[in-house]
């Protein structure tokens, strides 16, 4: 992408007005999004990015350029900016890299533009036609194709010069049922780290009727009541809870500043015993993994909680320097356009030690939370929620009547303690998740688990 | 590359390959900030980003292709990707690309653009936020943050009939989040301003005195309640909902304002209007995002629905005309239809007068998660809130750990009465502006 004599250059202006590291972060993707809506192929967005930034440390103090001028010139004034932004003018060193490879293990058969987008206009167009024919009441349906091939290249005044090549593909389906002047939504969403080949394994048709179906128990159902109450909250994109709860706040960018409900507290036990959570950026195509992170460290498979005690935080560059602990190859970033800070990859609650069916049976009266939707934390204060896209009660053990409109609230180092079951039925859900360096793909995931105690906020 | 240069290579790849209807529409922004940590200088950026978008009508569908690379090979490819994905969208109408008209009249912005800081006078406002934050309170601790920025937008627009925009403008921010600790909790408070002099905008101490009015949240019982929206989330609120005035939403079956313009949609004290030159507003905009002159419009008066928001398209489809409010959320975006500044009209009740009319009730001061926990389809909202109690009409003691649900439609109807004191957003080219405002009939859930 750069040449390595311009890279060594670029670092060497960069250090050179006193910062002791440098790194350069370079990338070009080209993004396909295909928009559906009434039936018909809308839009076509069809878009290369591509920039580069570049990042100086002194000590724990920051300096970041980035541009999309990717010209020679371009470039040096974009390193001459972040030095200037340093100090003075001072001695420049030679700066040698290393180019290596890290081991290939995710492999794609078919590369976005290997495929002719007629074909994946057809995709979108089956999966949104099967939503329509689930049932007369659907009365809109809103697809989106999204695929992604973004080659980047890291180097650094360590000598590190690594290059990496993700990709990403997704479909995601939002129907609407309609009844008696009311609209009630559902949505479907998974994508992989892989190829065009995602939909050899994924249906088209079935992600369709899956959102369709979503919306129409919806337009069934009654308001959730409120009130605290026993939840059971499904696997898949329920991971959504542990991401939002604790997950965050396992992050360096809070933990690094003293900022985390999780800060100083490595080794104690900080949830049920039952909890052991991993974050996995090697799994095999997953949606939120790669060879290397956007610093170039390798992805890890990173132990968070073992049985309910503290093991590990994630930890980006500038989190290792402020911690004084390991990087586990978690520095991600949007594009070049922003500084990259430790994320969640691919990150999930471990099976425990639970039958699913013994599970809903303890419920007495609850929630049972089928599909969740999105969510926020506070770090500080552990304070988080998310929303529940489609949701039961439970009576007397068994899945009862539907209900809608319902966020799940709490707090996050409480409600690691109450989830007190662990189901067998590990699987993960695709999202997007936003934070200081941006909106980057991350995998949640969990079995069925239960949770004593949460608020549940629905109609009184 | 100059956007004439960037015209000139597109027009003629465009000529070349015989299309007759095209545009070219060019953002480029330079940001700028500098934060500060623990009292000290932490963090330095300065960025530019941007690039081009060419759409085309080819057989009457239209297909658009985009880059950040502002190299001449890499601007000629967009025309054959833009036609040949053009291509593959079903066609519908015939595509429109806007002919100006000899009386066609762009308004003034109103706000002069702001200068650019250098990154010195940055790192003096983050800095001397910091100081002012641990200077209000001996509770404040590690991890409060500050930050000051600002960012100039260019966007560039022509097409092939003749039509040629360009426009520049700018912001500026200051950000302080104060963490304190009184032994026994953390608690929080953030403020942002337009206004770069630390002592005249008073964040940090408004982000202190907020984190310290936190403290000792108690929960709240489940029940319904009445409550007063600040100004901040109202214009959360109204924000993450202003998607419901689109034409388009309405014409796919998407908003459930669909054909009700011109009825009571909302209590009578309510009036929203969309103003692309909302005083105050330093991202004004005279032009959308195909070329038509913007103006300030009710889409809500007195409760009546006056409008939707309308495109070229969208307006020809729906037997209306274009209310010049064609958006485009970057430049590589598709056309969509947004407001520029939703404006939220004020009543005449300050705060204390609000919080006497409703007498008990909740002051909610903190939404949270709104992506999330709202559907623009239904209307339906369950969202995490914090805020106070309000007893006999006065502030009785902060609470959290509940959450407020509803329906979006129904609570416009269940206003009961619009502050007068104003917040407007520090934001693009698209922001809310919105005072505080008593709402009946909210459903709170905490503990029993």
């Amino acid at each position: 992408m750069i040449a390595k004599e311009l890279l060594g250059e670029l670092l060497s202006i960069a250090v050179s007005t006193g910062g002791d590291f440098a790194e350069i972060f370079a990338e070009r993707e080209h993004a396909t999004r295909i928009h559906l809506v009434s039936s018909k192929v809308e839009a076509i967005r069809d878009q290369v990015i591509a920039g580069v930034g570049i990042r100086v440390f002194c000590g724990t103090k920051t300096y970041y350029a980035s541009t999309s001028n990717t010209t020679r010139e371009g470039l040096l004034a974009c390193a001459a900016a972040v030095a200037g932004a340093v100090g003075e003018a001072g001695e420049r060193r030679h700066i040698s890299l290393s180019p290596d490879a890290v081991a290939k293990r995710h492999t794609v058969k078919h590369y976005p533009d290997d495929v002719p987008t007629k074909e994946k206009t057809d995709i979108l167009r089956e999966a949104c036609t099967a939503a329509r024919a689930v049932d007369e009441r659907i009365s809109q349906v809103d697809g989106t194709y999204l695929d992604s091939d973004r080659a980047i290249l890291v180097a650094n005044t360590d000598g590190l010069c690594r290059e990496d090549r993700k990709v990403r593909t997704r479909l995601v389906v939002s129907a609407v049922a309609s009844a008696a002047g009311e609209n009630q939504s559902g949505f479907y969403g998974p994508g992989g780290g892989v190829g065009i080949e995602f939909f050899d394994t994924v249906c088209p048709r079935s992600v369709g009727a899956r959102a369709a179906r979503q919306a129409l128990t919806n337009l069934t159902a009654a308001y959730c009541p409120a009130g605290t109450m026993t939840v059971a909250i499904e696997n898949g994109f329920g991971g959504v809870i542990f991401h939002e709860a604790c997950g965050h706040s396992l992050e360096a960018t809070s933990v690094g500043i003293g900022a985390s409900q999780m800060a100083g507290k490595l080794g104690q036990q900080i949830a049920n015993p039952k909890v052991t959570a991993i974050d996995d950026g090697t799994a095999l195509g997953g949606w939120g993994s790669y060879h290397i992170d956007d610093e170039g460290t390798p992805a890890t498979r990173n132990v968070l909680i073992e049985n309910g005690i503290l093991k590990n935080y994630m930890i980006d560059r500038l989190g290792a320097r402020r911690l004084g602990l390991p990087m586990t190859g978690c520095g991600r970033r949007e594009s070049y356009a922003f500084e990259p800070t430790s994320r969640m990859t691919n990150t999930f609650i471990d099976n425990g030690p639970d039958k699913n069916e013994d599970i809903i049976a303890s419920i007495e009266y609850g929630l049972y939370a089928k599909e969740m939707g999105g969510g926020s934390v506070n770090p500080l204060t552990g304070e988080f929620n998310f929303a529940v896209k489609e949701g039961y009660i439970v009576r007397n053990g068994k899945i009862c009547e539907p209900v809608r409109g319902a966020a799940l609230i709490g707090r996050g180092s409480e409600i690691l303690q109450d989830i007190d079951m662990v189901g067998q039925n590990l699987k993960t859900g695709q999202g997007m998740c936003g934070s200081s360096s941006g909106t980057v793909p991350t995998d949640v995931g969990q079995p069925l688990i239960r949770v004593r105690k949460i608020t549940v906020g629905g109609r009184s | 590359m100059s956007f004439e240069r960037i015209k000139e290579i597109l027009f003629e790849a465009a000529r070349t390959a015989g299309l007759t209807d095209y545009d070219v529409y060019y953002r480029m922004a330079t940001d700028l900030s500098a934060e500060a940590l623990n009292h000290e200088p932490n963090a330095s950026a300065f960025g530019t980003a941007g690039g081009v978008s060419f759409r085309c009508a080819v057989d009457g569908r239209i297909g658009a292709a985009s880059t950040e690379m502002l190299e001449e090979g890499e601007l000629a490819a967009l025309v054959p990707r833009a036609m040949e994905n053009a291509a593959l969208v079903d066609a519908d109408e015939e595509p429109i690309f806007y002919t100006p008209k000899a009386d066609d009249v762009y308004g003034t912005v109103t706000e002069a653009k702001p200068a650019i800081p250098t990154a010195t006078e940055l790192r003096h406002t983050a800095m001397e936020l910091q100081d002012r934050i641990y200077a209000a309170s001996d509770l404040v601790t590690d991890g409060t943050e500050t930050a000051a920025g600002a960012c100039e937008i260019s966007v560039c627009l022509a097409n092939s009939r003749g039509l040629s925009l360009s426009h520049s403008a700018a912001m500026r921010y200051a950000y302080a989040e104060a963490v304190i600790h009184d032994g026994t909790e953390p608690s929080f408070g953030a403020a942002m301003s337009g206004e770069l002099d630390a002592a005249k905008s008073g964040i940090a101490e408004k982000a202190v005195t907020e984190a310290i009015a936190r403290l000792g949240g108690k929960p709240v019982k489940t029940g319904k309640y009445k409550v007063v929206l600040s100004a901040k989330q109202t214009r959360a609120l109204f924000a993450t909902f202003s998607g419901i005035y689109s034409g388009k939403q309405a014409m796919l079956g998407l908003s459930l304002l669909a054909g009700k313009e011109n009825t009571e949609i909302a209590s009578p004290v309510l009036t929203i209007y969309d103003d692309p030159f909302y005083p105050g507003n330093t991202m004004q905009m005279p032009f959308d995002g195909e070329g038509v002159p913007t103006t300030k419009k009710a889409l809500v008066e007195n409760g009546v629905l006056k409008t939707l928001l309308y495109d070229l398209t969208t307006a020809k489809k729906t037997g209306h005309t274009t209310t010049g409010n064609a958006h485009r959320g970057s430049y590589a975006d598709p056309v969509s239809i947004s407001s520029f500044c939703h404006a939220v009209a004020p009543g005449s009740a300050t705060l204390d007068e609000l919080f006497t009319e409703m007498g008990e009730g909740l002051y909610i001061t903190e939404l949270k998660g709104m992506h999330a926990g709202c559907d623009a389809v239904t209307g339906d909202f369950s969202i995490e809130s914090a805020g106070f109690a309000v007893k006999e009409g006065k502030l009785a003691g902060a609470v959290k750990a509940f959450t407020v649900a509803g329906n979006f439609f129904e609570l416009l109807k269940n206003i009961a009465a619009v502050g007068c004191e104003v917040e407007t957003g520090v934001s693009g080219f698209s922001t809310v502006a919105a005072p505080p405002m008593l709402v009946l009939d909210v459903s709170v859930a905490g503990e029993e």
